[in-house]
């Protein structure tokens, strides 16, 4: 039997034994000693409480029918009652012909005559049976990865149930095992040397758990995952798989990533044992130096945090916890800087926490597409905003907005846009769009599709953090665009050498070429934005004129302008 | 082979397909045949018998049935076997039925040295 010979599932399963006759439990027991654990029943009641008790652990009663207390049909017809006891196949025992048919009729799965059959028929038809029942829970599609022969994801954790079910009170770990800037190092080899290293990342791992009791799978691309009865602190493992990836291609610096999470208990669910494991793991993303980490109760703390703002971002929506901010921009290339322009920021007042800086959690929303709540809030706010100050101000301000990856992804993204511009009584060209350079990195196709349809609705799109993900330079010219925001890093670099400035001319004057206006990022002095001006620069944004203010603040500056455009 | 199963064997129990049927271990196999002479339903199938429980009686010749067939305690197995059927068809066994599986089991007993 595949089953039996698979060195990764050979744990021994658990068989009640259900009989009043000493002698027949034990002879049962002798034959099946080896391959199985084995309860002993000697009445119903008793089986029957067993069964109730340990219903996850058995694989398989074998059960005499002829009983005092409660007899063997009673057993079954109670667990019959039950979706998850009848799941547990029974085997009757009997001498007598007729209860057999009897006992298949309601609901045994085979019978075993006395006097027994010999011990290997028995043996055999024990394991057919658990084997029969466990493959009917597990609906085959695709047990093994087409790419490195270990299980698939849905397989592993169906396997991972099943150990958990025949260790019931084991200490296990969960382990994660990542290939870091696994998209840049595809970008920079190629797919078939990619490919190599997730080879090389699974058979050392399929080895690893296999030592360790326990398996291994396939998780999403450059995730793989092994779950071990043996527990450890896996630097053994980490070693191994960043020697191996070294080893097979020496030319490289590749970071094979590994996250623990030790489940001390099973009040933690698998899923989140290994999303815990993966949450360990993301936290060493980038430190080559760091091979392993374990989640520990600091993290555990941040993951509570994090939960905590998942949960409360709706209702801080609601009740007016989220604010938004506007930071101006300058046109800097005339006689004296022009407000031109603002930029929308979200700002949250926590109830509890008090103001949370973006960081905390802007990419967190990101990954888990809560970010479109926010996004959409704001630009809601920011139309209404715009439209308010239309009225009151003679001035055109265009203000821009955030649009994230997730936004990007959404079909009805322009639909919306128009609907919040038109509800608000502004038109498209009073709100730009602005999308990160990062959000290119995956499915750039499809995401340049959906920008090009947001700006064919009129809507500028300048591309955000400019110069701070891996795209070259051509992407520019794929991407339809009308501003180019020029990350802060580089201005702040610029000062520091010259080949960082010759770096930001470059830029300008490509951005010339293309017909795109530049916005440098972070500005905070009068040196650097006089470089700027002079490098052809045509906006900037920073604390030299102004952090992200309330709107009131906000047409302070308004009224400046107004009053400098007169004079 | 124990001194104790050839015994057994010359009684005409098929110790060879007991032993097998116990996985191979003729300690074990010796130990169940012990404690199948000494079970308690050779006792209550006496009893029952004698106080007229037809019932009763079975239940005990039916569970002797199953486990001394499956040690092939063969000479003592068939004894029990014809006593349950003739329970099972509504009769009761004759003094003379009970007291041959009583002498039977005595040698058994006898010849394993197993007495309790």
């Amino acid at each position: 039997m595949e089953m039996r010979h698979d060195p990764i599932l050979n744990y021994k399963r658990t068989v009640l034994i259900v009989d009043d006759e000493e002698v027949n439990r034990l002879l049962l027991g002798s034959i099946l000693e080896d391959d199985y654990n084995i309860i002993y029943a000697e009445n119903g009641r008793e089986a029957w409480d067993v069964i109730s008790e340990k219903t996850s652990t058995i694989s398989i009663v074998l059960l005499d029918l002829l009983m005092p207390e409660m007899n063997g049909f009673e057993v079954i017809k109670m667990m019959q009652r039950n979706v998850i006891t009848a799941a547990i196949p029974v085997i009757v025992l009997t001498s007598e012909k007729a209860m057999e048919v009897e006992s298949l009729r309601l609901g045994a799965a085979d019978f075993i005559s006395k006097p027994y059959d010999m011990p290997e028929i028995i043996l055999a038809r024990v394991n057919r049976m658990v084997q029969f029942f466990e493959d009917k829970q597990v609906i085959s599609s695709v047990e093994r990865d087409e790419l490195t022969g270990i299980y698939t994801k849905r397989f592993f954790f169906k396997y991972c149930e099943k150990l958990d079910k025949f260790h019931p009170d084991v200490k296990t770990d969960a382990i994660m095992v990542d290939v870091d800037h696994y998209g840049l190092l595809k970008e920079l080899y190629g797919n078939d040397m990619a490919e190599g290293v997730l080879r090389i990342c699974a058979k050392t791992l399929y080895l690893y758990a296999g030592k360790h009791e326990g398996i291994a799978g396939r998780g999403e691309e450059d995730t793989f995952y092994a779950y071990l009865m043996a527990t450890g602190d896996h630097t053994e493992l980490a070693a191994e798989l960043n020697k191996r990836v070294a080893e097979e291609f020496p030319d490289t610096n590749i970071h094979i990533r590994v996250g623990v999470f030790k489940r001390e208990s099973r009040d933690v669910s698998l899923l989140n044992s290994f999303h815990y494991a993966q949450i360990a793991g993301d936290t060493i993303s980038g430190d080559y130096s760091a091979l392993v980490a374990v989640y520990d109760n600091e993290l555990r703390n941040a993951t509570l945090f994090k939960d905590r703002l998942i949960h409360d971002i709706k209702a801080g929506i609601e009740t007016g916890q989220f604010v938004v901010y506007y930071q101006p921009k300058y046109a800097i290339q005339g006689d004296r800087p022009r407000l031109c322009g603002a930029e929308a920021l979200v700002r949250w007042f926590h109830k509890d926490f008090g103001f949370l800086t973006p960081d905390k959690y802007i990419s967190l929303f990101e990954q888990n597409g809560l970010i479109q709540l926010v996004d959409r809030f704001v630009w809601k706010e920011t139309a209404e905003q715009i439209k308010k100050w239309k009225d009151r101000y003679d001035l055109d301000l265009p203000v821009s907005v955030n649009a994230s990856r997730m936004d990007l992804f959404d079909p009805k993204l322009s639909d919306v846009l128009l609907e919040i511009t038109k509800a608000a009584g502004i038109s498209p060209q009073d709100l730009h769009v602005e999308v990160t350079e990062s959000a290119y990195a995956k499915d750039q196709d499809r995401m340049i599709e959906a920008v090009k349809k947001i700006r064919d609705n009129g809507f500028a799109i300048e591309m955000d953090d400019f110069g701070t993900g891996y795209s070259a330079l051509n992407i520019l010219c794929s991407i339809p665009l009308d501003v180019l925001k020029l990350d802060m890093s580089f201005v702040r670099q610029m000062e520091s050498s010259h080949e960082n400035e010759m770096m930001v001319d470059i830029i300008l004057d490509m951005a010339k070429m293309l017909g795109v206006e530049v916005n440098a990022e972070g500005v905070e002095t009068g040196v650097q934005l006089d470089k700027l001006k002079k490098l052809g620069c045509d906006m900037v944004q920073g604390f030299y004129f102004s952090k992200p203010v309330p709107p009131a603040e906000f047409e302070k500056f308004m009224e400046k302008e107004i009053r400098e455009k007169s004079e | 082979m124990n001194e104790k199963t050839e015994r057994l064997k010359a009684l005409g129990a098929d110790t060879d397909t007991g032993v097998k049927r116990c996985a191979g271990k003729e300690d074990l196999y010796l130990m169940l045949v012990g404690k199948a002479l000494a079970d308690r339903n050779f006792e209550k199938l006496a009893a029952s018998v004698g106080a007229g429980n037809k019932e009763e009686a079975f239940a005990a010749a039916h569970a002797l049935k199953g486990i001394l067939s499956n040690l092939s305690l063969t000479p003592l197995a068939v004894r029990v076997a014809e006593v349950t059927e003739k329970l099972r068809g509504g009769g009761l066994p004759s003094p003379e039925e009970l007291s041959d599986i009583e002498n039977i089991r005595t040698g058994f007993i006898k010849e394993t040295g197993d007495k309790q």
